[in-house]
């Protein structure tokens, strides 16, 4: 069985050069990119052709669409499948981003730190919105 | 209702810009160091490129996606608010940014598969200059026809015609 970090050497031996071996967390961080990637490749390309090209596209979506379509559990865990994989693949991808070009420690940490809180929010308001949906309110 | 509905309204459109300026600020940062390193690191080429793309789309669609998930969140309060908000939308003159949407999110995908394709089997990347010229025909295959369905019935809407 080749393990997830051989793998990763076999791509990245400069990581592994340094005199100590990259964090387990990178590792896993570089793996989850990847599986997340092949995930989302067919969720969003499934999400946007359904709401950007179907019908009439965008002019159709209103709140009586998204009842209709939240009516079946189906569709409710995709989207939620959706929203955790992509917020958390994209949170990570910024991660990374921050680290190539936020070099100095205070404001690196203090970014990261306002993204992580904003990642947390967002995951509990996407969460919440998908599982407490109720199609009568407000009518 | 409505002043919340502007709010998330322009939560969208701060976001959205803010993506524009790390776009800028990442090619002026990239030509800057191409500048200073006459060496062979900064020498661009099809893969450099397609690493720009990737990151700036990247975070554009995280950008995108920090608001949607905002304005999604206006459904949980009815009929009232979120139709409201999705209203931008809806607009003719939204569709450019949606289409620049489909095609970022088109990219990102393409271009993130065929990483993923050179990490695991990498003999594949002796041919990287191939695949990417793959990749390109693929995207301009799928973008093409999606950009020229959405653009239409936009063009239909606006005031010109
Ligand atoms: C649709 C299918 C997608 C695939 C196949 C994919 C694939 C990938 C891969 C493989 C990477 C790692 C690149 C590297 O390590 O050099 C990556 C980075 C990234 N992705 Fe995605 N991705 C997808 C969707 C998304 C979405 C929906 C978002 C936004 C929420 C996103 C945001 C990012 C960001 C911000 C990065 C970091 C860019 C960087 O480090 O330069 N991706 N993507």
């Amino acid at each position: 069985m080749t393990t997830v970090e051989q793998v990763y050497q076999k791509h990245r031996p400069e990581a592994f050069e340094a005199k100590r071996k990259p964090s387990s967390f990178e590792v896993w961080s570089w793996f989850f990119m990847r599986i997340s990637g092949v995930l989302l490749l067919f969720l969003v390309l499934i999400h946007l052709f359904i709401m950007h090209l179907v019908g009439s596209g965008v002019e159709r979506v209103d709140f009586a669409f998204v009842a209709r379509r939240w009516d079946s559990v189906g569709w409710k865990t995709f989207d939620w499948l959706m929203l955790f994989l992509a917020l958390l693949h994209g949170t990570n991808g910024l991660r990374i981003v921050i680290d190539d070009y936020l070099r100095k420690p205070p404001l690196r940490t203090a970014v990261k730190a306002l993204l992580y809180t904003l990642t947390v929010v967002l995951m509990i308001m996407g969460t919440a919105v998908i599982v407490t949906f109720d199609p009568t309110v407000g009518a | 209702m409505a002043i919340i509905a502007k709010l998330i309204e322009g939560l969208v459109f701060i976001l959205t810009a803010g993506s524009g300026v790390f776009a800028l600020y990442m090619v002026v940062d990239l030509l800057r160091l191409r500048r200073a390193d006459p060496g062979t690191a900064y020498k661009g080429g099809v893969g450099q490129w397609s690493w720009v793309a990737h990151r700036i789309t990247g975070v554009g669609l995280v950008a995108f996606l920090f608001g949607h998930i905002v304005d999604t969140f206006g459904v949980g309060f009815g009929p009232e608010l979120y139709d409201e908000t999705i209203q931008l939308y809806q607009q003719w003159w939204f569709k450019p940014f949606e289409v620049l949407l489909v095609g970022a999110t088109l990219f990102h995908a393409l271009n993130g598969l065929r990483i993923i394709l050179f990490d695991f089997w990498p003999n594949l990347a002796l041919k990287q200059k191939s695949f990417a010229y793959v990749e390109f025909a693929l995207f301009i295959a799928a973008f093409a026809p999606a950009a020229f369905f959405m653009m239409r019935s936009a063009i239909a809407d606006s005031p010109f015609i």
